[in-house]
């Protein structure tokens, strides 16, 4: 036995077939997926990690990044077309993906991502994201030596403090929705005075892009969705504008109703909030119908977004981009069953109420007697 | 070799034993008169061996005995009356003589009388008894074993005064003849176990054994392991507890070191002290010790795997700062950390070599001032250096020292695992070092009991060390071993 | 408790039991559910087969009780006459290699896509049988050891990572339980077994248990830890990725884990300690066939031991080299699948009547 071991490390000490020294590759944090100017092909833009020198006495402004441009057919082809310029690329901290306009309109986003799923590097909690602009362009702006894909990627944190923001959509997500009914809002990204925003949002249906959202918009579908986490509702009382902070979720029911192919659906959900800021010269938030007051408003307001984005997803994107058929598949499954495929048409039929029931529990630390 | 019976006359006795003895400069021939029977003795010694003040007053004594008129005695009842306290043994031959000689005794013949007396005026080279070195206990008993076999079994009696308690002595040796005792609870200690320990022992064929370090290699199960098989111990507290184990403890003249068989790895791993301490403590320390025998093992083996193998398992902002660091240093991460681990290693050993003023401060200049060069140079890479000490400090903390050997020794192992086939690599070394440790048994004991940390009654003392009480108050009972 | 003399504690045949059955079963099982219900009730398939297996346990062990089996070879041999059952005696034992080699050779597939993309597979099947022949050296005994020790680090581990992967988990995604009623689940019934895969072993081991009265629930234990890991995993794999998902992804488990990270600790990417404690997995499941394929050799040809051992690596290694691609591997499984049933139930049951009808004749 212990013959057999040594003739086993002889051809084990001769090579190391998968030894790639770390420095020695080119860490991809973030991807830019644009339409190339030839035809039938993609530009593919990689956003590479440049590790700090260990040199102490420069103290030159070094570039964290550097970023690889390619076109070819197939994603894949691209990422290999890439190595003719950078080291061996390693996908497996990629953090973003981001994806054109343009390219969406045309190739179906199952194929995009389907390299990056199929791939054991690439991880599912990859972010997803739409651009205006050229892909390249945003990766490529360089904001006080900041990392776009990290800071793009730092961003997705602020939904708990405001409601313009779509849940952060992962690579897994995305597969999983378009395995599935294939319609989901994706988070916009765009440059404005020379800084990364978060900015509107698109809708996708059927692997394609149908139609853009501004921040209200994904504010309101916020709502519709029961995704919001925090942030603020803006009205107007008095004459004067006041808002009111979100700080918890209390309930959220929906409930379907069939009667024959018609559908209805009722959404109730209750927020836990707090006055926020308030203009009006003469508030009494001491009193309380001084803040019932508030919520109605508030409420109303709410609502009223609420249905502009249904009528918008009914009558605009004729999609069902809240994900509603979840309720629809477990209340009603053979309903479902039958009619999986004409999701989009129902949905667009249905009617859908919506109930929101604030309740200001906190005015801060200034309840404003005049 | 002559068997010649003694002479009876005493020049002849001397001018036989000469002749025997004669290319031997430290053998001393003293004659003694005795006035009161006109008589002469003669003592013969090795010169060092001898306790001079017990010599001079059997000598005063001998020199002034008066024949008593009232009951006269003969000259033979006087001498043996005189030696009583320190007489052994009767001799009638040269060869026996000579081989008392040189063991230390000495002799006594008297003119007229063929019979020699064997005196034992030894005088024992000890040391004092204090604290152990290797082993040091915060809160405990300060006391360690000497070289004596009989002082150190002094000892055991002093603090367990039961009367089951077994000492048998065997003597082992072709050559130099070396007392050998195993101890023992009749009762508490398996009669198959006493059996095979004593079989063991009996069959060592050696010349000679300096310490009980050469007799646990002869007796142990598998030499081949890297692993000690016999736990060994200058503590009488430590070998107390094991006699109450069951087990049974080797102790070898001429070695402070006892040895106590079976073992296991569990009880490689606790410290006495875990026991003086309340159980917070000691299950928090003895669950490190467990971990930091992991990371002595592993740290580098994964660090190699992970920067130059999987750099995609590490997370984003790490990954980075690794890339930094190595970016460089001109080796792979294997001869790094060979670099690194080897130079510690020298370190150590310099470190134990020299005169300890002067062994701590290589130690310390070495590794800081090496490190520091490295990394400046782009040697190595820092976090290698961090990685490397971190390792090196967490293979101290293993109570045994040997056993810590065994672990440093197999860290290298995992890093040639690591360095060619990765993660799996080290994976691989791991199941290896499991299976291993699987197979091997101490006198016929399993050595790495698994069920010992899930089974229901053993596993408070194996990973932790819960509260006494909660184990109805008799920590050592090892459940397995019983002989009931 | 002595090492020689190669007898197991009831605590031992549960990990052994456990490990050889958390194998490559665990990382494909809720694709392959998933599969044949077409719907998210598979959980409730993995518990129906459960509880059926775990009632035809209790039999089988009442049944070797009554004849008191100690060895399943020799009791086969009365059964079978000298010669049918060498050659029933040859087709488990093919059995056994060929699920030894699956496991590796399904392991060898995980580290390629995972680990170690360009190191020939033969190196990493043939440095794990290696491994395992060193561990067999030991017997039945170091076996039950290293189980014992890999088993509560996997189960610890595995819980650990599931726990950490709260946030991801859609609820949503597993409704409605029975949405399409009762019939599909019912369908779904056999499928999946490939998880089952080493309960079978215990009939073999039936003989080599300490204390007999205690093996009914150590088989049972055995079997109820992978099952309910089994469940666990079935329901966050699909309540993370959703049905259709499921269905598309080949390794369903290792993708669940990667889609979501554990920010602010060292730790971040959980596959790590996933594919490390499925090596160990794929390791003792590996090991234990092996074993009783070697074991059963030498009971058949009576030759030694270690002989059978180093005569198996070629077999396992080249039988591993035969599936070409991930389609024929799965081919491969399916195959042995049909044959576990056989081992399992049709066997014993066999086995029992005939001795039955035997021993009564005589005594009658």
């Amino acid at each position: 036995m212990k013959r057999l071991w040594l003739i086993l490390l002889i051809p084990l000490l001769s090579s190391c077939w998968d030894s790639h020294n770390i420095e020695e590759l080119s860490l991809v944090v973030g991807m830019g997926i644009d339409k190339s100017k030839k035809k039938n092909e993609i530009m593919l833009t990689e956003q590479i990690l440049v590790p700090p020198g260990n040199s102490l006495q420069e103290n030159q402004a070094q570039l964290k990044y550097k970023n690889v441009t390619v076109s070819a057919k197939t994603l894949h082809e691209a990422i290999r077309d890439s190595l003719l310029i950078t080291n061996t690329v390693l996908t497996n901290h990629q953090r973003i993906l981001l994806i054109n306009e343009d390219v969406l309109r045309k190739i179906p986003m199952e194929a995009i991502i389907n390299q990056s799923i199929r791939d054991n590097n690439t991880r599912r909690s990859c972010l997803v994201y739409l651009t205006k602009r050229p892909t390249r362009e945003i990766l490529g702006l360089a904001d006080y030596g900041e990392i776009p894909s990290n800071v793009i990627y730092e961003l997705k944190d602020n939904v708990k403090r405001t409601n313009k923001i779509l849940p952060p959509l992962t690579l897994g997500n995305a597969s999983s929705s378009l395995q599935s009914d294939g319609s989901f809002a994706i988070q916009g990204v765009e440059i404005k005075g020379k800084k990364l925003i978060l900015e509107g949002a698109g809708v996708i249906n059927n692997s394609k892009l149908v139609g853009v959202m501004n921040n209200e918009d994904i504010a309101s579908l916020n709502w519709l969705n029961g995704e919001v986490k925090g942030g603020i509702i803006e009205a107007v009382h008095h004459g004067n504008p006041f808002s009111v902070e979100v700080i918890k979720r209390t309930k959220r029911k929906v409930t379907t109703e069939l009667n024959g192919d018609h559908l209805t659906i009722n959404v109730k959900v209750g927020y836990t909030t707090r006055l926020s800021e308030d203009w009006y010269g003469k508030e009494n938030s001491f009193k309380k119908s001084y803040l019932k007051d508030a919520e109605r408003v508030a409420e109303d307001k709410v609502e009223e977004d609420v249905e502009e984005i249904v009528w918008k997803l009914q009558h605009k994107y004729k999609t069902g981009v809240a994900g509603l058929y979840r309720y629809v598949e477990n209340q009603h499954p053979k309903f479902w069953e039958k009619n999986k495929n004409k999701w989009d048409e129902i949905f667009s039929n249905a009617d859908i109420n919506y109930q929101v029931d604030l309740r200001i529990i906190d005015f801060g630390s200034k309840g404003g007697v005049k | 070799m002559q068997t010649k019976t003694l002479h009876k006359r005493l020049d002849q006795k001397q001018e036989n034993l000469k002749s025997l003895l004669d290319m031997q400069d430290d053998v001393v021939f003293k004659e003694v008169f005795i006035p009161g029977y006109e008589s002469t003795g003669l003592f013969v010694f090795v010169n060092g061996t001898m306790d001079y003040p017990a010599f001079n007053e059997i000598v005063l004594d001998l020199s002034a005995a008066q024949v008593e008129t009232n009951h006269p005695i003969s000259i033979e009842q006087l001498v043996l009356s005189k030696i009583c306290p320190v007489r052994e043994q009767d001799i009638e031959t040269y060869e026996k003589a000579k081989e008392y000689i040189f063991d230390g005794k000495t002799l006594l013949f008297i003119d007229g009388i063929v019979t020699g007396y064997v005196l034992n005026l030894e005088k024992e080279k000890i040391r004092a008894l204090s604290e152990p070195s290797t082993e040091r206990v915060v809160r405990g008993p300060k006391i360690g074993f000497i070289e004596s076999l009989q002082e150190n079994i002094g000892l055991i009696r002093q603090y367990s005064s039961h009367p089951s308690l077994i000492v048998k002595q065997h003597k082992i040796g072709t050559m130099e003849k070396r007392e050998v005792a195993l101890i023992y609870y009749e009762g508490k200690a398996s009669d198959s176990l006493i059996k095979e320990v004593n079989q063991r022992v009996n069959e060592v064929k050696a010349t000679d054994l300096q310490d009980s370090g050469m007799l646990e290699e002869l007796i142990e199960d598998t030499a081949f392991s890297p692993f000690p098989q016999i736990q060994n111990t200058e503590r009488p507290d430590k070998v107390l507890a094991a006699l109450q184990e069951g087990r049974v403890v080797i102790m070898m003249d001429g070695s402070p070191f006892a040895l106590m068989a079976p073992t296991t790895i569990t009880m490689l791993l606790q410290s006495p002290d875990d026991y003086y301490e309340r159980w917070v403590a000691g299950s928090f320390l003895r669950a490190l010790r467990y971990f930091s025998l992991f990371v002595t093992v592993f740290l580098s083996g994964i660090y190699i795997s992970l920067v130059s193998f999987n750099p995609g398992l590490l997370p984003t902002e790490l990954a980075m700062t690794i890339a930094g660091t190595r970016e460089n240093v001109p080796f792979p991460p294997f001869v790094e950390a060979i670099i690194m681990e080897l130079t510690i290693e020298l370190l150590r050993e310099a470190g134990i070599r020299l005169p300890s003023p002067i062994g701590q401060t290589v130690g310390l200049v070495g590794g800081v001032i090496i490190g520091q060069a490295a990394v400046q140079a782009n040697i190595v890479s820092s976090l290698m250096v961090i990685i490397v000490s971190i390792t090196t400090i967490t293979s101290f903390t293993v109570p045994q020292y040997s056993f810590g050997l065994a672990f440093r020794a197999l860290r290298f192992g995992a890093m040639i695992f690591s360095a060619v086939l990765g993660l799996y690599g080290t994976t691989l070394f791991f199941i290896i070092v499991i299976s291993h440790l699987s197979k091997l048994t101490s006198f016929q004991e399993p050595y790495f009991q698994p069920m010992d940390f899930i089974g229901k009654k053993t596993w408070k003392d194996a990973f932790f060390r819960l509260p006494k009480r909660k184990k109805g108050g008799n920590i050592l009972e090892s459940s397995g071993r019983q002989n009931s | 408790m002595s090492q020689a003399d190669g007898k197991i504690l009831s605590g031992e045949l549960a990990a052994i039991i456990s490990c050889s059955m958390l194998g490559v079963g665990m990382l494909t099982l809720p694709r392959t559910i998933t599969e044949k219900i077409n719907s998210s009730d598979g959980w409730i398939v993995l518990i129906f087969n459960g509880v059926l297996i775990s009632l035809f346990i209790c039999l089988l062990i009442v049944m070797l009780k009554k004849h008191q089996v100690t060895n399943y070879y020799a009791y086969m041999e009365e059964a079978f006459g000298k010669w049918l059952y060498k050659m029933v005696g040859l087709i488990v034992v093919v059995y056994f290699t060929g699920v030894a080699s699956f496991e590796v050779l399904a392991m060898g597939e995980m580290v390629r896509f995972y680990l170690l993309e360009e190191t020939p597979v033969e190196i990493v099947i043939l440095t794990m049988i290696l491994a395992t022949v060193h561990l067999l050296t030991g017997k039945i005994k170091a076996i039950a050891k290293v189980c014992v020790f890999f088993l509560p680090l996997t189960i610890v581990i595995v819980l650990l990572i599931y726990l950490l992967s709260i946030k991801v988990i859609d609820i949503k995604n597993l409704q409605p339980v029975l949405g399409k009623g009762f019939l599909p689940v019912m369908k779904g019934m056999g499928s999946g077994t490939l998880s089952f895969f080493g309960i079978e072993l215990f009939i073999f081991m039936f003989g080599t248990v300490k204390n007999k009265n205690k093996v009914k629930s150590g088989v049972l234990i055995g079997f109820f830890i992978p099952v309910i890991l089994y469940v666990i995993t079935y329901v966050l794999v699909v309540a993370t990725l959703t049905v259709p998902e499921v269905k598309s992804v080949t390794w369903p488990t290792i993708s669940f884990v990667q889609s979501y990270e554990v920010k602010g600790i060292f730790i971040e990417r959980l596959e790590l300690f996933l594919l490390i404690t499925w090596i160990l997995q794929f390791f003792c499941t590996h090991a234990i066939y092996y074993y009783f394929a070697a074991e059963g050799l030498t009971e058949i040809f009576n030759n030694s031991y270690t002989t059978n051992l180093i005569v198996l690596v070629p077999l396992v290694f080249f039988l591993a080299k035969i599936p070409k691609n991930t389609i024929e591997i799965f081919t491969f499984s399916d195959i042995l699948g049909y044959i576990f049933p056989f081992i399992l139930i049709g066997l014993p049951i066999i086995t029992f009547i005939i001795v039955q009808l035997k021993r009564s004749r005589r005594s009658g």
